[in-house]
């Protein structure tokens, strides 16, 4: 190890991440830095060197994470720590001095070495097992460095009976605490975790200030850039049109399935993509990123089970049909994987509002129109129902909620929420009037079904609508403003 | 310097470019970060004004083509401009000349027979009239509709100057460029139809003029420099006063401010420059025959030049305005926008660091070994873990691990994990008169990782107790209300195998506990 590698140049704020092996360390510097890059072994003790994570806005080091190896040998180190006495040198420089090169301590001056510099500490502690006595040293170690300290419970399992033994036991050795787990935090605890960095080191706070800005700022950016994707994403899934003709009449039946097939495969194919670039967005970029089991994305886009639980209710969707005003045909056969995908008709007027109510399995419209020369011709699309537009927006949606928070997902708490009655576990059933309203004018826009100029609405307002919804997700407040 | 943010085409032509090399760059958002840092926000167009969108990509923009014209690369809109401003100049010239040596042809006179005022009226004069309300159509038709989309020349046109301006662009570019701009150009023109529009009829109503002043100029050299006659004639029964009516009401938009003689020729000059074919051109007046030309001259001007000049100032307006709506907002725009203002937050890894790990280094460890039976021993000394050091837990490993193996010998020893804190303890309590009818039992609980402290202990507590005397650890899972101990984890298991084999110690086990 090279003495001074952690020495903190322009005094720059730096936390060293200690703990005992296996605590998750690595873990919540990953998440802090929503960096997957970060190695995480799921064997204890791999981290044998220290590894800085330097936090750079614009290309100006702001504020440095390091990881460190857990503690080896805490009883020796505390042993010789409370036999030190000579006041005039710090008892940690002291320390790294005196055993430099000495094996037995060895992992405790590597972690010591960052704090040795002026590092602040963040311990984390495993909160899901009991306190023990080495933990005891591990603090009581800490809390002789004089460091500004904060330790961080990380909770690996599902088992919060230990939680006050650990909070009495913090209380005595750190300035503060908090709850973090660094495989469910969403972006919200993220933050929270960066705020509460404040109040370890007061000098500190502008520079972490200015972090937390920027991870807002960042998360923000992020948010906009989604509601990109995902409005490119809707206008071309709902508009999206297949025509083919045929001389042969015999065969427009089986030439009408093979398209419907096709569009179905385009919109996957849509989807699928619009999935990858907000995954490669919120930089679940290295590891694979796995979908949890109850999730409904893990069903297909046009399974029946889409229809019952997402998108809107029955009642909001009378509405979302009167308001669109005959932009759903009659239908003459069904499609939803078998359900409806028929030959539509048109009706208007005050008729759409009942037939959207009735008739919400129907998807897209099929077209077969005689040609001159006696040719058929087909098309298949666009949308024509509003509800496959909902069910399209909440998959991409509760997908967006499942990246932004990782493998964890906030679906949970959603659907514990949800009406017991509508079953619906979608954000469209739960999304505001207005911005609804906003939904219902972009689909007839977008399908050019009763769409006038004036009507028209901007993409600028569409994508601050689809933002607005996302930051809602990503802060946990949007079924708590229905709420 | 200040700049006026005023889009031309040529910008528009050149934002499309730097944005579709901008999609080639590696480093984007760094790049565009960097870019705004270094030079947009120390600009002084920056600093005195809040910029919105457009004035903001106007700002990057002219920036960032001052950048490129430093490194001496071409950009297409100033090839367009440059080209287009070439062809528009040459046209006008060619338009000028050729109205010019109408004019000259037209007005050759031979002495036999006048010029006849009723064509060079009706050609230079009656045909721009007769067109006049068609320029205008334009500026009534709602160009948002699909009428001059869909079928209007436009589409020639931005496919026509799409292919122009790759073969003209290619040739100013270097290699490296050629290839950018091959991809650049099939990109679609189109969405400029609409200023692209304004912009070639300004130019045309400006070809037009040009044609009309070279009429004019024309007319006015060859009345100057040549012996000229006009007359009039006509088969129908319309007599000069009828004429005179009609050339009245013509040169009404300038005899306000011309002197009556000269504005338009009188009722006797008209009468005497009627031409009869049977009388020929004797009986004619020179003054009277000379009388139309300031009449003539007039007429191209105000129904030639000026209607095309006005036409023109409106369309050009039109263009301006039509401008305005451009850059259209896209989400490419908006992208940049983003780019260039957020400051860019990264985490830099050190990658070194990464590789220099350990990674997995006892899963290569052969673990597959059935654990030592151990049975027989007269007397178990136990070492338990003082945080769980209780009488139920004691009472629980003496039934469900140590009755297995022997007898248990109390007192327990409780341990703080650290022989700084027990040597005392443990001194004091392994001492064995018949080393291989005893046998040591450490307790650990398997979900704590063995640490370098733990490995100390278990070689210090051997160094105690001797070589000769068999030692067990006996590893439990987390304290658990029905078993007291949940089930020891497999993955612990092995680590702590793993760990404890690296000891090399041939009389020391590991063995796990079972629940009852």
């Amino acid at each position: 190890m090279e003495k001074n590698s952690f020495a903190i140049k322009n005094q720059i704020p730096v936390f060293a991440i200690v703990g005992h092996p296996n605590e998750g360390k690595s873990s919540v510097v990953s998440t802090l830095a929503e960096d997957d890059k970060v190695r995480i072994s799921p064997y204890p003790g791999e981290t044998v060197e220290c590894m800085s994570f330097p936090v750079f806005i614009d290309n100006k080091e702001i504020i440095r994470f390091v990881d460190t190896p857990g503690f080896q040998n805490p009883g020796k180190t505390l042993d010789w720590m409370k036999n030190y006495s000579d006041k005039n040198l710090n008892i940690l420089t002291a320390f790294i001095e005196e055993n430099y090169g000495n094996k037995d301590f060895e992992d405790e001056i590597k972690l010591l070495f960052p704090i040795s510099q002026g590092a602040c500490i963040i311990y984390v502690a495993d909160g899901s097992r009991p306190v023990r006595t080495i933990d005891k040293m591990e603090m009581e170690i800490l809390r002789l460095t004089g460091r500004p300290r904060m330790a961080v419970l990380n909770i690996k399992e599902d088992e919060k009976n230990y939680l006050n033994d650990w909070k009495h036991e913090f209380i005595k050795h750190f300035n503060s605490v908090r709850i973090f787990n660094a495989h469910t935090a969403t972006y919200r605890e993220r933050i929270a975790l960066l705020e509460s960095l404040k109040a370890i080191h007061q000098d500190w706070q502008d520079e972490i200030g200015k972090v937390v800005n920027a991870f807002k700022n960042d998360w923000e950016k992020r948010a906009e850039q989604s509601a990109e994707y995902i409005l490119s994403f809707l206008k071309e899934s709902i508009s999206f049109t297949i025509k083919k003709s045929t001389s042969d009449r015999t065969k427009a039946e089986e030439l009408k399935n093979k398209l419907v097939q096709i569009y179905k495969k385009k919109l996957v194919n849509l989807e699928k993509q619009c999935c990858e670039k907000i995954k490669k967005l919120y930089k679940h970029n290295i590891f694979n990123y796995y979908l949890p089991d109850y999730s409904i994305l893990n069903e297909d886009l046009f399974d029946k089970k889409n229809l019952e639980i997402l998108g809107l209710k029955s009642g909001q969707l009378a509405v979302a049909g009167g308001f669109a005003g005959g932009m759903v045909g009659a239908v003459a056969d069904g499609a939803f994987h078998g359900i409806s995908f028929g030959v539509f008709t048109a009706i208007g007027g005050a008729a759409g509002a009942g037939y959207a109510y009735l008739k919400k399995n129907s998807v897209a419209d099929v077209k077969i129109a005689g040609m001159k020369l006696g040719n058929l011709k087909i098309t298949v699309g666009p949308c024509k129902n509003i509800q496959l537009f909902y069910v399209i927006m909440d998959r991409i949606l509760i997908y967006y909620s499942h990246v932004i928070n990782w493998a964890h997902g906030k679906r949970d708490d959603n659907q514990s929420k949800l009406d017991e009655k509508t079953k619906k576990i979608g954000f469209s059933s739960e999304l505001k009037n207005e911005d609804r309203k906003i939904f219902d004018r972009f689909f007839k826009q977008a399908t050019k079904i009763n769409s006038s100029k004036k009507e028209d609405i901007s993409e600028k307002e569409l994508i601050i609508a689809i933002k607005n919804i996302l930051l809602s997700i990503s802060e946990g407040s949007f079924l708590s403003e229905k709420d | 310097m200040r700049k006026n943010f005023k889009w031309k085409i040529k910008d528009l032509i050149d934002l499309d470019y730097l944005l579709f090399l901008r999609k080639n760059t590696q480093n984007l958002k760094s790049e565009d970060r960097q870019f705004y840092l270094d030079k947009m926000s120390s600009s002084v167009d920056f600093k005195k004004n809040i910029l919105n969108q457009k004035n903001f990509i106007y700002l990057w923009l002219d920036l960032k083509k001052s950048e490129i014209k430093k490194s001496s690369q071409f950009l297409p809109g100033e090839i367009f401009e440059s080209v287009s401003g070439l062809t528009f100049v040459l046209f006008c010239l060619i338009f000028f000349v050729s109205g010019l040596f109408a004019s000259f042809g037209f007005l050759s006179y031979t002495g036999s027979s006048p010029i006849n005022v009723f064509y060079y009226f009706g050609l230079f004069a009656g045909l721009q009239l007769f067109f006049l309300p068609f320029a205008v159509l334009p500026f009534f038709i709602n160009t948002n509709k699909s009428l001059l989309n869909k079928f209007s020349f436009l589409s020639p046109l931005s496919f026509f100057l799409k292919i122009f301006f790759k073969k003209i662009f290619h040739k100013y570019l270097n290699k490296n460029n050629k290839y950018n701009s091959d991809k650049f150009f099939i990109k679609d023109f189109s969405k400029y139809n609409k200023p692209l529009f304004w912009l070639f009829f300004t130019i045309t109503q400006f070809i037009v003029m040009a044609f009309s002043l070279g009429v004019l100029t024309g007319t006015v050299i060859k009345v100057a420099a040549s012996d000229l006659a006009f007359g009039w004639q006509t088969t129908l029964n319309a007599g000069p006063e009828y004429i005179y009516k009609i050339v009245q009401a013509l040169s009404l938009p300038w005899s306000w401010f011309v002197p009556s003689s000269i504005a338009a020729p009188s009722l006797e000059q008209i009468e005497g420059t009627k031409i009869i074919l049977k009388e020929k051109m004797a009986f004619l007046e020179t003054a009277d025959m000379i009388s139309w030309w300031p009449f003539l001259c007039f007429s191209v001007l105000f129904y030639a030049v000026i209607p095309r000049f006005f036409i023109m100032v409106f369309s050009y307006l039109f263009y301006k305005k039509t401008l305005k709506d451009y850059p259209k907002d896209s989400s490419e725009l908006r992208e940049l926008v983003r780019s260039l203002e957020n400051p860019e937050l990264d985490f830099k890894t050190k990658q070194n660091d990464l590789d220099n790990l350990n990674y997995n280094a006892f899963e290569s460890f052969e673990n597959k070994k059935s654990p030592k039976k151990l049975s027989g021993f007269n007397k178990v000394r136990l070492i338990l873990p003082e945080d769980i050091f209780n009488e139920n837990t004691i009472g629980y490993i003496e039934e469900t691990a140590v009755k297995k193996i022997g007898e248990l010998v109390f007192p327990v020893i409780k341990s703080s994990g650290y022989l700084g804190l027990d040597e005392k303890d443990l001194k004091e309590n392994l001492k064995f008169e018949n080393s291989d009818k005893n046998i040591i039992m450490i307790c650990f609980e398997a979900w704590q990782p063995p640490v370098k402290q733990t490995i100390d202990y278990l070689k210090n507590i051997r160094q105690i107790a001797g070589n000769e005397i068999e030692i067990a650890v006996l590893l439990i899972g987390k304290p658990e209300n029905e078993n007291i101990f949940s089930k020891v984890k497999e993955n612990d298991y092995n680590l702590w195998n793993f760990k404890i084999k690296s000891i090399k110690d041939p009389l020391l086990t590991i063995i796990k506990l079972n629940s009852k």
